[in-house]
């Protein structure tokens, strides 16, 4: 690292020390409690992440045959271990289901009759989100 | 923000930070966002400004 990126050598101590007084007060006025922060962390480090994609990798190693199918036919050889397809994530797909929810659930495969009223949420973080 | 696009810095495909405090700042800025004290969207953009502008005011020396 050059001298341009120097810095006292207390500075990650300090910040360490803010960051525990931080937790402490958050703590004090009962915003989270001692084990939220680990428990959202862990939610990160072990639910959320490209797991699927290292479930795919993962079972092509082991498997010739599944390499084989995934090359052949990646989508299909995703579906069999029941992962979501690429383009369940992709803008246009999400846009789409917001805009004409009625024309893309058909393509599914589900036809709603036209007297079911549809109601739409979007599950984020907190709260939920409700297109009229 | 779950789910979305951005999310925290990753090394093969670990969350990764480089100091504990790091990670445990994260925890404690996602923590009441996830309990519905703010929105994490407009955090972020709180804390673009905030570091905006204290790049605005100090020289690249300054620790």
């Amino acid at each position: 690292m050059s001298e341009r990126f120097s810095y006292p050598p207390d500075r990650e101590a300090g910040n360490a020390a803010r960051v525990k007084a931080l937790e402490s007060l958050l703590i004090e006025k009962g915003i989270v409690t001692s084990g939220t922060v680990d428990k959202i962390l862990g939610y990160f480090e072990t639910q959320m992440g490209p797991f699927n994609g290292a479930r795919i990798v993962a079972r092509a190693w082991v498997d010739t045959a599944y390499r084989e199918r995934l090359v052949e036919d990646t989508p299909a050889a995703i579906a069999e271990l029941g992962l979501p397809p690429y383009w369940y994530k992709d803008p246009t797909f999400r846009a789409r289901a917001v805009r004409e929810p009625r024309g893309l659930l058909k393509e599914l495969g589900l036809e709603i009759a036209p007297n079911v009223n549809q109601d739409l949420g979007q599950q984020r973080a907190n709260p939920m989100v409700r297109h009229p | 923000m779950m789910g979305d696009d951005d999310s925290p810095p990753r090394l093969n495909g670990k969350v990764c930070f480089a100091e504990e405090w790091e990670r445990q700042a994260f925890g404690i800025a996602l923590a009441p966002a996830k309990a519905g004290y703010f929105e994490w969207e407009d955090f972020r953009q709180r804390l673009i400004d905030a570091i905006g502008n204290w790049q605005n005011t100090h020289a690249l020396d300054d620790p």
